[in-house]
């Protein structure tokens, strides 16, 4: 479902990265490990369209998305990718219930309440409905962030760093949560890390 | 959910820097409306007191004087110009009509005018109640020095010398108000209007009885064209103040003041010349106000950019994010220039409220200015267009700003 074919990234300043060819099958949760620098996370941006990789294609489910311009590449990634950041950045001046709607409406171009709704419930958080989002706390965002890019039904869900910060107990909780969510909502996870610990639970591993 | 209610929550998440911006906007808009609108209200006023009046004849002296004297009554005659001089003059050919002016005296601040029936035809003033005023020491009353001064028919006033209040008293010879005029919106709602005669009449000239032999010095002649019958003896030895002078074809507009301003003790003066000679004066005034608005209006255009700029910055992940979850550069664009275009669409609409309620107030508490809220200008329809064009340059950069940015790099960094 996503393969990338002979990548090669160019930054800036002119140095070259390039990417071993990596497969992966519909429903094999992956893991791309890698230390700072080492562009793991150019490489997260790069599958889920908001980078432009210097060579080489991408291909999520039949499509090349290297090769597509600006604007369908929006509506592709907001339709079949999902992505939760290191921080959940949630948008200050809207609740968390219109958080939520936020991405079905950016994504889809309209909002369905019912939806929205059973996300919440699924992820424990429809208490925190009409809350702004300085009113939550950190884990309560994070979860947030997972809801919003799961709305859309994304057939790839990318996690970038969600481990960082945290303690054993609470890395492996997250890392469940993410596995169950992508299992619910029947999409695919990769998460680009450093952590070691995220390993042991994820099986097909891309080092950097 | 769209992305114009976005744009208004941005707005109303940020209610202190949101208000900021609105109230400068506001402010400067308001001066520019207001300066707008009281000089176009006074160019208003200025011509319609002045229609109809071709040329004033005064005494020598500023023409801009006598207008203001005869015309608007805000400022002191000139002198006065003897009744032989004005008749020889009303009598030439390029001479349609005039209208003699006799002023100097007052009553409680209220100017009392002598003059012909034609000068209530002149500002189109009606009787609301009571008759026209004879020759004999009678006198209608404007609108507004009749409730001001709550007088009715039959009231006796006595008049003080001098345009002042306590000028010294006529007591013995007061006017009865036979009529009250209807409010007209001109000058003649704060006027006491009487005959010519009658003001001759109070500042009487105690020669009069001792020519009593002289029998043709008393036989009555009409001056057709000023509209006053007069003996002989008033017409070599009375005066007015000034003459409203109506031109019988356009070439007596280059004659008439020549030959006016030929004759010893007479001058000519054009209201709409002199009006606009004191536009000029008054106009250095008005352009700097005007500047200042202007002034105000970048500022704050330079404030609600500034405002949108700072909010970038807090929101740049957000916005990044925005464009993650498959949000265009367009919406991203569109949404920063709707949240520039609601605070400058709101501060522009408080500064017209502002304006427009500070000059209802105005007309209501002033006697004198009569208009309210509702008065519009054409220009005011500029003011809003260019206010708005302001606001859009300044919401323009930050929107460029968001639509540029590169969300990989923002994100790979936050």
């Amino acid at each position: 479902m996503l393969s990338l074919n002979s990548l090669i990234h160019s930054y800036d300043e002119g140095t070259k990265i390039e990417y071993p060819d990596w497969e992966v099958g519909k429903g094999e949760h992956s893991v791309i490990l890698g230390n700072s620098g080492s562009g793991k996370t150019t490489l997260l941006h790069i599958i889920g369209g908001l980078l432009k990789p210097h060579s080489g294609s991408v291909t999520i489910q039949e499509t090349d998305i290297s090769t597509m311009n600006q604007s369908s590449l929006d509506r592709f990634r907001g339709s079949h990718i999902g992505i939760v950041f290191q921080k959940p950045h949630l948008v200050g001046s809207l609740t968390v219930f219109e958080n939520l709607a936020l991405s079905q409406y950016l994504g889809k171009g309209t909002v369905e309440r019912q939806e929205v709704l059973k996300t919440m419930e699924r992820l424990g958080i429809e208490e925190l409905r009409t809350r702004k989002t300085h009113q939550i706390s950190q884990g309560q965002a994070q979860r947030v962030a997972i809801g919003r890019a799961l709305l859309n039904r994304p057939t790839l869900l990318l996690a970038d760093e969600p481990t960082a910060s945290l303690d054993d107990e609470n890395c492996e909780k997250v890392i469940r949560l993410l596995m169950a969510q992508a299992e619910a909502y029947d999409c695919t996870l990769i998460v680009a890390t450093h952590d070691q610990r995220v390993k042991s639970e994820l099986k097909n591993t891309l080092a950097l | 959910m769209n992305v114009f209610s976005l744009s208004v929550k941005n707005v109303v998440a940020k209610p202190l820097s949101s208000l900021l911006s609105v109230l400068l906007f506001g402010f400067g808009v308001s001066i520019i409306v207001i300066i707008l609108l009281t000089s176009s209200f006074m160019k208003n006023e200025i011509s319609k007191n002045a229609a109809g009046i071709d040329l004033v004849v005064g005494a020598k002296g500023s023409p801009l004087q006598i207008i203001l004297a005869s015309i608007f009554h805000i400022d002191f005659p000139t002198g006065n110009i003897s009744l032989a001089d004005a008749n020889n003059l009303v009598r030439n050919r390029l001479v349609a009509s005039a209208i003699p002016l006799s002023l100097g005296d007052s009553y409680r601040g209220y100017r009392i005018v002598g003059t012909t029936n034609e000068y209530m035809k002149l500002y189109k003033a009606e009787l609301d109640e009571g008759e026209q005023f004879s020759e004999e020491m009678t006198a209608i009353v404007g609108a507004n020095v009749a409730k001001a001064l709550n007088l009715k028919l039959g009231d006796e006033i006595a008049s003080d010398h001098g345009l002042a209040e306590g000028g010294g008293a006529h007591d013995e010879l007061p006017f009865q108000v036979v009529g009250i005029l209807k409010q007209t919106g001109s000058v003649i709602d704060n006027l006491i209007v009487t005959s010519v005669q009658s003001v001759w009449h109070v500042h009487g000239h105690d020669e009069e009885h001792e020519h009593e032999e002289g029998g043709d010095l008393h036989e009555s002649i009409l001056l057709e064209k000023l509209g006053l019958s007069v003996t002989n003896e008033q017409l070599s030895e009375e005066d007015i103040t000034a003459l409203f002078i109506k031109y019988r074809s356009p070439m007596a507009a280059v004659q008439l003041p020549r030959i006016v301003n030929g004759t010893s003790n007479l001058q000519a003066a054009s209201p709409p010349y002199e009006t606009a000679r004191l536009f000029n004066i008054i106009g250095v005034g008005v352009e700097v106000v005007n500047i200042l608005g202007i002034v105000i209006i970048i500022l704050s255009a330079v404030s609600v950019f500034i405002a949108l700029i700072n909010s970038l910055k807090e929101r740049k992940y957000e916005l990044a994010i925005m464009r993650s979850m498959g949000a265009g550069r367009a919406k991203i664009f569109v949404m920063i220039l709707i949240e520039g275009f609601i605070l400058t669409i709101i501060g522009s609409l408080f500064g017209f409220v502002l304006a427009h309620g500070g000059f209802g107030i105005l007309g209501s508490s002033i006697d004198q200015i009569q208009t309210s809220a509702s008065f519009v200008v054409t220009e005011e329809y500029y003011v809003f267009g260019g206010s708005l064009i302001v606001g859009i340059f300044a919401s323009l950069i930050p929107a460029i700003l968001a639509y540029k940015a590169d969300i990989s790099e923002t994100l790979a960094r936050g």
